[in-house]
């Protein structure tokens, strides 16, 4: 059978379409990527945070010292414009609780660090959105000083 | 010219393309599945952490530690619903426990077993048949209660400075004896403990350990049991031994209480039994005696200067709420000096307790010290023989402060 001039390039055609698709799932879990990594630094500070208040509950300033050196990498802890910081003892607001006595031991600190992670990648924001928020909480119990 | 088109070649570009989808999906399941499985893994090991330590509160604190456990679990994403995590808490002697690491002679239900098994879903892997990877973690974390107990694991020699280099030294030209107990030093420091010699002289004692590191001329140990890093003993509640009323001179007695200037007055040889709180210098110099039995001395103020040449005879009471503690510095008041100087008449029996001040001792003749000494520092570089005998019997028990540490 005679193949006819039309059906020259197809292979092109269907590649050039197939690898559009593919480089679009790819570029998705490129930003997914980026964004659990992003995820995980944020976890990982507020996991430092909640281990030094868990011994310094009052010493909010260094809690959030804590939180913010603990990483440059991707994310800028140290910006706080872009990341914030949020502490918590029993679900109440940490200075609340300090005035109210409760931070001591047996109480849970809770260290939230939030971050809106921008997407990048070309269309993806047509999906997502232009920003994906994460939120990393960690909760440790106090352990000093005594109530 | 037409070409033709074997028909071999027909979709040639979609098997490409399956074949690349294949691999795609493999990598993205090895990179997307395996971080989320990595991430839980480490998520959960910091929660049983965190879980154990605060079961271990709890047992300090007379409250459940399943409850808090499993509160602790909850908190951070593991609330044990079965089905996507399970959490089980037990004591290291229950027989589902697996506490494999204990230290040698651990008494188990003194541990508490975290262990979070978490069931993490895929969502490449399922494509190979794998729709979830199961991470197992455990942590095992220790409750010691509060308890009147012997201090510091029973050794007869304490610092306690937390960082401080050379913290116990010893650099004497003359034989150091110490039994019944051995050298703990808490300093983190690398040279947290020194010890040297002049000639052939040698400190004896049966272990030396250091949370730090130590340095040491062989030649001048004579220990058996050398350790470092090891970890601190728990911490204790300092004594509150209180004076009612003045002290009052009476010839060359004086009677327990309050005293301001130096101590013991001019002419007073005799302590009888009972507290005395000074403010002010303990002198005594060479040549002179004090003798006191079942006293017990908080030092508020000054410094503990005993000469040489003195003849002191000092123990502690042997019953009563501060039984067998002589010589107690509050660490909150006073980090004088203390220097201890006897000769072989001498008899002193009783726990030091010193936690802010730096003690020489300077040599004590054959009689020595029975007792344990404590302070932030301890110099052992006597230029005459000394000898440090720790009993059990006849040393202060503290109140032992709740202990809690991870242990696995």
């Amino acid at each position: 059978m005679k193949k006819l001039n039309s059906e020259r390039g197809q292979s092109l055609v269907e590649l050039s379409i197939s690898l559009l698709i593919l480089l679009y799932l790819l570029s998705g879990a490129v930003e997914f990527g980026i964004a659990f990594f992003q995820f995980v630094q944020l976890r990982d500070a507020a996991q430092e945070g909640a281990l030094y208040g868990s011994m310094q509950p009052t010493n909010t300033a260094g809690i959030a010292a804590r939180v913010q050196g603990a990483s440059n990498s991707p994310i800028d802890l140290a910006d706080t414009s872009l990341v914030l910081i949020d502490l918590q003892i029993d679900g109440v607001p940490i200075d609340t609780a300090i005035t109210a006595g409760n931070a001591c031991e047996g109480h849970g600190l809770e260290v939230t660090v939030s971050f809106n992670h921008t997407v990048f990648m070309p269309f993806m924001s047509a999906i997502v959105g232009n920003t994906i928020p994460l939120n990393a909480s960690v909760t440790d119990t106090i352990l000093s000083p005594p109530c | 010219m037409t070409k033709r088109i074997y028909p071999a070649e027909r979709g040639q570009a979609l098997i490409m393309i399956v074949l690349a989808a294949v691999g795609l999906f493999a990598f993205a399941a090895l990179a997307i599945d395996g971080s989320i499985v990595f991430s839980d893994r480490r998520h959960a090991q910091n929660a049983a952490d965190t879980s154990a330590l605060a079961a271990a509160l709890a047992i300090t604190r007379g409250q459940s530690h399943i409850t808090a456990a499993i509160g602790r679990t909850t908190s951070n994403g593991y609330n044990n619903n079965g089905t996507t995590n399970i959490v089980e808490v037990y004591l290291c002697d229950d027989v589902a426990a697996t506490c494999t690491a204990l230290p040698a002679g651990a008494d188990p239900t003194e541990y508490i077993q975290v262990r979070i098994t978490s069931h993490v879903k895929t969502y490449f892997a399922r494509i190979i048949g794998r729709a979830e990877v199961i991470n197992r973690v455990d942590a095992v974390a220790r409750a010691t209660p509060s308890d009147y107990d012997e201090m510091f694991f029973g050794n007869a020699v304490v610092g306690l400075a937390p960082h401080d280099c050379k913290a116990v030294t010893y650099q004497g030209n003359a034989d150091t004896t110490i039994t019944g107990g051995g050298i703990f030093v808490m300093s983190d420091c690398p040279t947290a403990a020194f010890f040297n010699n002049s000639g052939a002289a040698e400190l004896t004692a049966p272990s030396l350990c250091a949370v730090g590191g130590i340095d040491y001329n062989p030649t001048a140990l004579n220990v058996p049991s050398i350790k470092v890093g090891c970890s601190p003993p728990p911490k204790i509640a300092e004594p509150n031994p209180q004076c009612s009323g003045n002290a009052v001179k009476s010839g060359n007695t004086l009677s327990p209480g309050y005293w301001t200037g130096k101590f013991p007055p001019g002419g007073v040889d005799t302590l009888e039994s009972g507290i005395y709180c000074v403010d002010g210098d303990f002198r005594i110099n060479g040549g002179d005696s004090l003798t006191g039995y079942g006293v017990v001395i908080r030092m508020d103020e000054g410094v503990v200067s005993w000469n040489g040449g003195a003849t002191v005879h000092l123990e502690a009471p042997n019953e009563g709420g501060f039984s067998d503690l002589l010589l107690y510095m509050p660490g909150s008041t006073n980090c004088s000096t203390i220097t201890l100087n006897g000769n072989s008449d001498s008899t002193i029996v009783g726990t030091i307790l010193a936690p802010c001040a730096e003690i020489n001792i300077d040599g004590t003749g054959d009689s020595g010290i029975e007792g344990q000494i404590i302070g932030y520092k301890v110099d052992l570089s006597g230029a005459s023989a000394t000898s440090i005998h720790y009993n059990d019997e006849h040393n202060y028990e503290a109140l032992i402060q709740p202990y809690i540490e991870v242990n696995q």
